[in-house]
C-alpha cells in the first residue's frame, strides 16, 4: 500500500477533533473488516451513554443502502463511517434531518474536491453527475428519544474494477485517484460537520440548512420522473420546501413528495 | 397518564392544524393548547386511569382530509404511523415479517419500518397483546397516526 494512503487512525483522527467535541464522544470503533457499521452503531447504541459514536471500517463484508441493496465496500480505499447519535428528537423533527445530514456532508468535503458537489434528493452525493456518496439513516425509540444511526458511504479512490458491478453512473470524491487524499483528514471534516448538526438540528431543524441545500439542489428547475411503488410522477423540480420534500410541477399543480426514486429525464 | 401518551398527542398537535387537544381517560385529563405555532400550556390533573377514552377536537379551520386526526372509533389498541412515509412488515425485502395475525407482542417490540425520506424508522409498539389485523399493505404509503396494526389485550 503506498504511503499515501494511509490506513484509518484512531490517533490521527482523534488528534484532530476538538476538545467540545472529545467531551461528546463515547468511543471511535475502527474495524479492519465488518459487516456492516450501520449494525456495529446499531448495537453499541443499546449501551451507549455520551451523545455520540463513530464507526468505521477498512472494508464492509454487508455494507448495504436502502432497501438492502449492497454498498460496494473494498479494503481501505473507501469511507465507510456511521454515527450513533442518541438524540432526543421526536419523530415529527425527522422531517429534513436526511437533507440536513447530506448539506453538512457538502460542508464537510467541499475542500476535498474542486468538483462540482452536488445533492440528489434526498441525500445521495454527485461530483459533475456521479455518484461518490450515499447515506442510509436508521431510528428506533429510546427512553429519552430517538436513537439515530447515521451511515454515510464516500467512494474515495475505489479502483474502476471494483466498482465494476455498481449499476448507476459513480465517482471518486478524489478523481483520477493518485492516494493523495488521507481518508482520516476527511473523516475528521466529516465527524466535525455532524458534530456541529448534532448541537443545531434539534433546535433549528431543517429550516437553518434549507437555503444550502437549495443551492446543492442537482435536480432543482430540471424535468424529473420520480416513481414509487405504485406510480410514478412527473415535472419540473421547483426545489424542497422547509421540512425537505421535494416539490414538483406540471401545469401549475404542484406535487409534494416525499418518498420515490428520482431520475432526471432526458430531453 | 403515561408519559409517552403525552408525548404522542404532543407530535399529534405539532403535525396538525389544530389549536388544541384535550383527552380524558377516566377521571384523568390533559389539554394541550398551540400558540404561535407552539405548544405553550399543558395543564392536566391525575387520578386513576381507566381505559376508555374520549377525546374532544377543536379544528382550527377546515382541516384537511390526510391531516385529520386518525381516531378510531372501534374497541381495541392500534399502533398509529408517527410520521407520513412508507410502510414497510419486515426489515428488508424478502425478510420474514416482524408480526403476523395472531402473534403475541409486548410494549417496544418492533413491528415494522416507516421509511421516510430515505430515513428507515423502527415502529415499537405501545401495548402488549395479540395482533388482531394488519391494516396497511407492504410498502404502502401510511399518513400520520394512520392505524397501522390493531391489538387486542
Amino acid at each position: 500500500m503506498s504511503e499515501n494512503n494511509a490506513n484509518l487512525s484512531e490517533k490521527s483522527i482523534k488528534g484532530s477533533l476538538s476538545k467540545a467535541l472529545l467531551n461528546d464522544i463515547d468511543s471511535i470503533f475502527i474495524e479492519d473488516s465488518t459487516e456492516s457499521t450501520n449494525d456495529n452503531a446499531k448495537e453499541h447504541l443499546k449501551t451507549q451513554r455520551n451523545l455520540f459514536s463513530v464507526h468505521l471500517a477498512e472494508q464492509q463484508v454487508s455494507g448495504r443502502g436502502r432497501n438492502n441493496k449492497k454498498w460496494v465496500s473494498p479494503h481501505g480505499k473507501n469511507i465507510y463511517l456511521s454515527l450513533a447519535w442518541k438524540s432526543t428528537l421526536l419523530h415529527s423533527q425527522l422531517e429534513g434531518l436526511s437533507l440536513a445530514v447530506a448539506t453538512n456532508l457538502i460542508s464537510a468535503l467541499k475542500e476535498f474536491t474542486t468538483g462540482d458537489l452536488r445533492i440528489k434528493w434526498p441525500n445521495d452525493l454527485l461530483i459533475n453527475g456521479k455518484k461518490i456518496s450515499g447515506i442510509l439513516i436508521e431510528t428506533t425509540d429510546s427512553e429519552d428519544g430517538l436513537d439515530i444511526v447515521i451511515g454515510i458511504g464516500i467512494n474515495v479512490h475505489m479502483d474502476e474494477s471494483e466498482g465494476s458491478e455498481i449499476d448507476q453512473s459513480w465517482g471518486n470524491l478524489e478523481e483520477n485517484p493518485t492516494f493523495k487524499l488521507d481518508r482520516n483528514k476527511i473523516i475528521v471534516s466529516i465527524v466535525t460537520e455532524m458534530y456541529k448538526l448534532f448541537k443545531g438540528y434539534p433546535i433549528s431543524g431543517f429550516k437553518k440548512y434549507h437555503h444550502v441545500f437549495e443551492t446543492h439542489n442537482l435536480l432543482k428547475d430540471k424535468l424529473c420522473k420520480v416513481e414509487t411503488d405504485k406510480e410514478t410522477y412527473e415535472g419540473k423540480v421547483l426545489g424542497v420546501n422547509e421540512v425537505g420534500e421535494l416539490l414538483l410541477e406540471k401545469n401549475g399543480e404542484i406535487q409534494h413528495l416525499r418518498y420515490g426514486e428520482v431520475s432526471i429525464r432526458e430531453l | 397518564m403515561d408519559i409517552r401518551k403525552v408525548k404522542k398527542l404532543i407530535e399529534m398537535l405539532e403535525n396538525s392544524n389544530l389549536e388544541e387537544i384535550e383527552i380524558q381517560e377516566g377521571e384523568e385529563s390533559v389539554r394541550l393548547v398551540k400558540s404561535n405555532g407552539n405548544i405553550k400550556n399543558i395543564s392536566s390533573s391525575q387520578s386513576v386511569a381507566v381505559p376508555q377514552m374520549s377525546t374532544s377536537v377543536t379544528p382550527k379551520e377546515e382541516s384537511q382530509s390526510e391531516e385529520e386526526v386518525n381516531q378510531e372509533s372501534e374497541e381495541g389498541n392500534f399502533i398509529t404511523s408517527p410520521m407520513v412515509g412508507t410502510f414497510y412488515a419486515s426489515a428488508s425485502p424478502g425478510a420474514k415479517p416482524f408480526i403476523n395475525v395472531g402473534d403475541l407482542v409486548a410494549e417496544g417490540d418492533v413491528v415494522c419500518i416507516v421509511e421516510a425520506m430515505k430515513m428507515m424508522n423502527e415502529i415499537k409498539s405501545e401495548f402488549s397483546g395479540k395482533v388482531v389485523s394488519i391494516r396497511v399493505e407492504n410498502s404502502e404509503p401510511v399518513e400520520y397516526g394512520q392505524a397501522i396494526f390493531e391489538i387486542a389485550e
